[in-house]
């Protein structure tokens, strides 16, 4: 199988153009095309896994695209391990749809964009090179900016979908430089060329400074990074198979990804490693001081992700790649299911406000039970799964920089709090808002299901996959360990506390910390910013610009014609009057003479004997005096 | 038998038919028809041109060569020839006609000589394209002039008049001081030959221009192209013509008739003056980007959707200007490449803009909104026309982007910076029109008006330009191939003028 690995994305991609063809009569059944090209795709990436896995071979394959440009697949351990991870999210994440998506319209373009995406991202993995990665980086973009925008009719949809890829767009500009930079530095942007290169010395190193910040720079956009990090709680207002796939699961994890892959580059580069972990700090603790007093279901979890995007750049800023793939893996599973599980509650209660929900335990018994264990997962409470990569990643920090540590280990508490708050008012206490409780349909349960198992239970996955990566050196010690299953139980605990033995109100604390509470609750005013920001610099900038070549640019076009004309307009009055008049004037002195002898021509005969005997004496005159003259 | 000669005068005895039949048949749909079977003929000449044309051969060979004397007193002849460089050009020409044909079944006003127009148009591109001969190419330049100002005149918006006009004297006298650098290189190949000569090809491999005088004469020619591509800030009448002109004339203005001044910049200015080109490569590029910046901020502040795809059609050449200048083969080539994508993206831009106001009656952005709950398909296509010019990968508009970016960073690295800043600009101002214009809730008036989606005249020039964008932007190897192919020789002097 492995030499036809490169063909892992293509049935989905047949898929894609199946459900085009066909989409207007199956309408809903698209699910199933798009299933069974994820299956198929899955299928074949696991074909491949003895090979890789088990006896440690890797693929590389390529061919000439244009110029001197090569398209080149590459698997290997790394790669194999997304291929498998997104073809299986993607192939429950569709089972999910087909029930969640039942009574929408418009769902031949829903499910072909959701497989577009599909295909873009399994190719992404396999991509041996950075021009390739970008290609299927923006592919996903646009996948994303579709399906954010699905109910397009609704403003705020527009607009979140618009923001969402501008915003990335600005992170894949300066990803493209840095792809430019290497490719200026290396000759060429294959991973083995430019790792091999890396590996023997043949760079300089402040070239190559510049150009690993470009690289993260688009890793800020896509995997939503402070100060890029405004468009992802917007894009919840996409449907929520599309956040759990897109905005969960795969696409935000493209960058984690790269930069797992460029991993050998980043850890040439100290200001950029270092530079990781102030950014993911900044992320992991500022989105989940927002999570903490959010209401929305959706946006929660958005600021959830954001948060734990936050802790896998840490950790590759901390040079432990292996803890970020595998808390990648991990919130693979647990945000999916989280994410699901918010759709199905969303149907359930007809609200995205969690204030409204309330009871849902008592008529959604899965739903619950399943979120329960992504929570527990994701608060890192052991053996669970989320605690193992956490642990790591806290390790590593705690190695790298020990107020990274401590912010990250005051993170997790944040995270067991705002996740077990979530829990605790959905679904626990008493039934607020108004609603025929039920439960979800058997294709929305059935995914639940099955990733509760994964959320629960992946955490024995950390030692293979550590194996498979390769071991990370990492400090000696159960500090960090201990600190953060503390940090996780004061969590949990206040958690409880507040929101299910409602010891106290915290409308009460909100109030207290109103200044605070505001400023989480509008985000910092960090959207705010840039919307103003951009339109008053972009727009007015625009709008002078389009004066200055209105009035400015074009007044001088204007003006030279205009004063063509009126040169024109001189030249005939010159000429009417002037040359035309000259002509006119000697006309008139030459008739005026004629009139004027005309009257001594009027046909008298002794006149003109007269005239002639005048004419003749003033002859003889002359002549008499010419010749007295001489 | 020359199948080149065939191809540039077929066009112009079908405008003869078109302006007769215009006369004496009265039925529209018959007039349609013809136009359509008359415009295929091109294209199908152009396909066996191509399919017989050697791609193996040699950069600077020109093939389908073919030369007449024509005023020998002054070494005039009709020299035309194709090479890698223009057979894109052509091909996208042929293709063009056929589609704008298609696409204007909806009008109704004097058929025939509307279409003769249109074939008049085609007859003159093919001719500046082909041409080898400097008098030749001067004339076919201006005969592309009169049959664009007409159809502006006579089937253009309120403002036609003016817009008419300005599009005419304008460019005129941007070919004026073009023809003024012709007559300077006339003489001084005269001088140096011994006899007189117009023949590009002869001038190029036989005479050498002093620095001094390149200096001189480049500029010239220069503006003459620099206004037609156009390059801020000589760029003002393109809007003002693509707001009066009708659908037809401005896809053939944005899609075919811009590339004239890329063309003869390469061709002519760049091929003829490597030293002058090296000498002025700083301030040329400089200008290039001030168009990419400067018309895709301007795009932003348009409410008319046709006036903000004219602006991004003014930053994408921008680009052509910015490749060209960087002298580097991979940002020179693409700079080419640019060329011909921007022929196939902004037809179908000014396609979807053009079907718009047929079906909504209005393209101001403001009066517009949620036009994709009524206009489902077209909508769609406008989506993929947008992303295309956008430079999404996959599309034939960021191989070209690309290139040039790829190409010029290794010569220099902030200027090229500086000119990928433009790519969040288009992308920019592109979702912002989508979102006011196309997303969101259709008003009131809009249901009610019932407008009518696309039509499958309108559909399928869109559909057989997007395959193309499709096809070429996943495997751009046959294109890049021919314009290597082209412009190697040209690469070769400016490489032996740096």
């Amino acid at each position: 199988m492995l030499p036809y690995s490169y063909l892992i994305p293509m049935p989905v991609l047949v898929g894609l153009l199946l459900t085009l063809a066909l989409g207007h009569k199956l309408k809903l059944k698209c699910a199933f095309i798009g299933m069974a090209g994820t299956v198929c795709s899955f299928l074949m990436a696991a074909a491949c896994a003895p090979a890789v896995f088990g006896a440690g071979e890797s693929f590389a394959f390529s061919f000439a695209w244009f110029d001197d440009l090569q398209i080149s697949f590459q698997v290997d351990n790394l790669s194999l391990i997304l291929l498998l991870l997104v073809s299986f999210l993607a192939t429950l994440i569709l089972i999910y749809a087909y029930g969640y998506m039942e009574h929408e319209e418009g769902l031949t373009r829903f499910f072909a964009e959701v497989q577009l995406f599909v295909f873009a991202m399994l190719s992404m993995v396999l991509a041996e090179n950075l021009l390739q990665v970008f290609v299927f980086w923006e592919i996903m973009g646009l996948c994303s900016y579709l399906l954010i925008g699905f109910w397009f009719m609704k403003p705020s949809a527009a607009a979140a979908a618009k923001k969402a890829f501008l915003v990335t767009r600005v992170g894949d500009v300066i990803m493209l430089i840095g792809i430019i930079m290497l490719f200026d530095i290396f000759g060429s942007v294959n991973y083995h060329v430019m790792l091999s290169a890396a590996a023997a010395g043949a760079y300089d190193p402040g070239q190559l400074t510049i150009a690993m910040f470009c690289i993260f720079g688009g890793v800020i956009g896509k995997s939503a990074q402070f100060p890029l990090h405004v468009w992802l709680p917007d894009a919840m207002e996409g449907p929520t198979p599309v956040s759990a796939l897109i905005h969960a699961a795969t696409m935000v994890k493209a960058g984690i990804y790269l930069c797992a892959r460029l991993f050998p580059l980043f850890a040439l580069v100290p200001a950029v490693t270092n530079f990781m972990i102030v950014i993911g700090t900044i992320t992991a603790l500022g989105t989940a001081l927002m999570a903490v007093v959010n209401c929305d279901f959706k946006r929660i979890l958005a600021f959830s992700t954001l948060s734990q995007l936050g802790f896998m750049v840490v950790a590759l800023g901390s040079l432990n790649y292996v803890a970020a793939v595998l808390h990648l893996i991990n919130h693979a599973f647990f945000k999916a299911l989280l994410f699901m599980g918010a759709g199905s509650a969303i149907h359930c209660a007809g609200t995205n406000d969690i204030r409204q929900m309330g009871g849902l335990l008592k008529y959604q018994k899965v739903t619950g039970l399943t979120i329960l264990a992504a929570t527990v997962s994701i608060a890192g409470i052991p053996p669970f799964s989320g605690f193992w990569s956490k642990d790591e990643i806290l390790l590593a920090a705690y190695g790298a920089s020990p107020v990274a540590f401590w912010l990250l280990a005051f993170t997790s508490m944040l995270t067991a709090f705002y996740m077990f708050r979530l829990f605790f008012v959905a679904f626990c206490g008493e039934k607020r808002g108004d609603y025929e409780g039920h439960e979800s349909p058997f294709p929305m349960i059935f995914p639940l299901a099955v990733l509760a198992v994964f959320a629960l239970g992946s955490g024995i996955l950390t030692e293979p996959v550590t194996h498979l990566l390769g071991e990370v050196h990492m400090p000696e010690t159960h500090l960090p360990m201990i600190i953060s299953v503390c940090a996780v139980a004061l969590g949990v605990a206040a958690s409880a506390a507040v929101y299910y033995f409602r010891v106290f109100d915290p409308a009460k604390a909100a109030s207290a910390l109103k200044p605070l509470h505001t400023l989480l609750l509008n985000r910092y005013y960090i959207d705010r910013l840039y919307e103003k920001l951009s339109a008053l610099v972009a727009v007015n900038l625009a709008r002078l610009g389009d004066c200055c070549d209105r009035y400015v640019i074009d007044g001088v076009v204007n003006l030279v014609g205009w004063a063509s004309v009126k040169l024109a307009d001189f030249c005939r009055w010159f000429d009417y009057n002037v040359i035309d008049g000259a002509v006119r004037g000697f006309c008139f002195v030459v008739s005026g003479c004629g009139v004027y002898l005309r009257r001594y021509a009027a046909g008298g005969l002794q006149s003109y004997l007269g005239w002639a005997l005048a004419g003749v004496f003033v002859l003889l005159l002359a002549a008499m005096g010419g010749v007295m003259f001489l | 038998m020359n199948w080149l000669n065939i191809l540039i005068f077929l066009p112009l005895l079908a405008a003869v038919v078109m302006f007769i039949g215009g006369r004496l048949v009265k039925n529209d749909n018959a007039l349609r028809g013809l136009a359509l079977v008359l415009s295929l003929l091109p294209l199908a000449v152009n396909l066996v041109i191509m399919a017989g044309y050697n791609y193996g051969l040699a950069s600077g060979d020109f093939q389908y060569y073919t030369t007449l004397d024509w005023i020998a007193a002054f070494g005039i002849s009709y020299a035309v020839g194709l090479d890698g460089l223009s057979l894109p050009l052509v091909f996208l020409t042929s293709l063009l006609t056929p589609l704008v044909v298609l696409l204007s079944f909806d009008e109704h006003k004097k058929l025939g000589a509307y279409f003769g127009l249109l074939f008049l148009l085609e007859c003159g591109l093919f001719g500046v394209f082909a041409a080898l001969d400097l008098f030749l190419f001067y004339l076919f330049w201006e005969v592309v002039l009169i049959p664009m100002y007409f159809l502006i005149l006579g089937w253009g918006g309120p403002r036609r008049r003016y817009a008419a006009i300005k599009f005419f004297v304008y460019t005129h006298v941007a070919s004026l001081v073009m023809l003024v650098g012709f007559f300077a290189i006339f003489f001084t190949a005269a001088a140096e030959l011994g006899h007189y000569t117009f023949n590009m090809y002869e001038i190029m491999s036989a005479v050498h221009f002093a620095p001094g005088l390149q200096y001189l004469i480049f500029p010239a020619l220069f503006f003459g192209f620099a206004v037609k591509m156009p390059t801020v800030p000589f760029h003002t009448w393109l809007p003002d013509a693509h707001v009066e002109a009708p659908t037809g004339g401005s896809v053939f203005l944005a899609a075919v008739m811009l590339k004239m001044g890329g063309y003869g910049l390469v061709r002519i200015a760049f091929g003829m003056f490597p030293e002058a080109a090296v000498h002025y490569a700083i301030p040329m590029a400089v200008l290039g980007i001030i168009s990419m910046l400067w018309a895709a901020l301007l795009a932003l502040a348009q409410d008319d959707l046709k006036k903000m795809i004219a602006y991004s059609s003014v930053s994408h050449m921008g680009l052509v200007l910015f490749g060209l200048a960087m002298l580097q083969e991979r940002a020179f080539n693409g700079a080419v490449v640019q060329m011909f994508a921007h022929g196939l993206i902004s037809a179908m831009l000014f396609m979807c803009c053009g079907i718009l106001q047929h079906s909504v009656g209005t393209r101001r952005i403001g009066d517009l909104g949620g036009v994709a709950n009524v206009l489902p398909r077209l909508s769609a296509l406008t989506v993929f026309t947008f992303f295309a010019s956008i430079g999404l990968p996959g599309l034939l508009g960021f191989i070209p982007e690309m290139m040039v970016f790829l190409g010029a960073f290794s010569v220099h690295k902030l200027l090229t910076v500086v000119a990928m800043l433009s790519m969040i600009l288009t992308a920019a101002y592109y979702l912002w029109a989508l979102e006011r214009a196309y997303f969101g809730q259709a008003s009131r008036d809009l249901i009610e008006k019932q407008p009518h989606d696309i039509r499958w005249f309108q559909a399928v020039p869109l559909l057989v330009l997007g395959v193309l964008v499709l096809i070429l932007g996943v495997y751009p190897a046959p294109l890049t191939d021919i314009v290597s192919q082209g412009t190697a020789y040209i690469i070769n002097a400016l490489g032996g003028a740096i």
